[in-house]
């Protein structure tokens, strides 16, 4: 049986370096990213944290590999207490030059079997990498109301 | 069912840039396709 996961393609009209930026700057992330500062040395195993506008951690991994600007892996898992137990799973973001755009390719994997981690980031991920690519293509971010998401309580 | 998996991502980028920036994704692909299994 296939392992549970989560895979998202999409193609941005930019540059692997920009991209690369746009996925390890805290201060590009809080423009798509629901207002969260990613906060990391960015050396493998150190702390990833994801860190909300009003300092508190929301999430918390470590970095798995670095390798600018081709491959970013961290693994995190949400501190929550709904996914109380589960293991960080591990999100890996390869990008690849494919003409004049960048191809992002993102899979996360690692999941506990009958966790609800997976279910929330299913939920997650669509708006977040669909507000970065906006915001390199545009410059402006997606207003998705973080409502809008239906994460379970 | 392999090559529309690798074929949605690109169309689906594509749509959502026409629809944000009135022009849509000049696709100039690399010799080598590859698969995907999800979408933009």
């Amino acid at each position: 049986m296939r392992k549970p996961e989560f895979i998202y393609v999409t193609y941005i009209e930019t540059t692997p370096e920009k991209l690369w930026e746009a996925l390890t700057d805290g201060n590009f992330t809080e423009n798509y990213w629901f207002g969260v500062r990613l906060r990391s040395d960015w050396k493998v195993g150190s702390s990833f944290e994801m860190v909300r506008d009003d300092g508190s951690v929301s999430d918390a991994g470590k970095v798995v590999e670095y390798d600018p600007p081709r491959r970013l892996a961290y693994t995190f898992v949400n501190l929550s207490d709904k996914y109380q137990g589960e293991p960080p799973a591990l999100a890996t973001f390869v990008i690849e030059p494919y003409g004049k755009l960048v191809k992002l390719t993102l899979t996360h994997e690692g999941f506990a079997a009958g966790g609800r981690f997976l279910d929330g980031v299913s939920k997650g991920w669509p708006a977040i990498l669909s507000g970065l690519k906006s915001m390199l293509e545009t410059g402006k971010p997606l207003d998705i109301p973080y409502a809008a998401l239906k994460f379970e309580s | 069912m392999r090559d529309i998996s690798g074929g949605w991502p690109m169309v689906l980028a594509s749509l959502k840039s026409f629809l944000e920036t009135g022009h849509a994704l000049e696709i100039d692909p690399p010799s080598a396709a590859t698969r995907e299994v999800a979408c933009a």
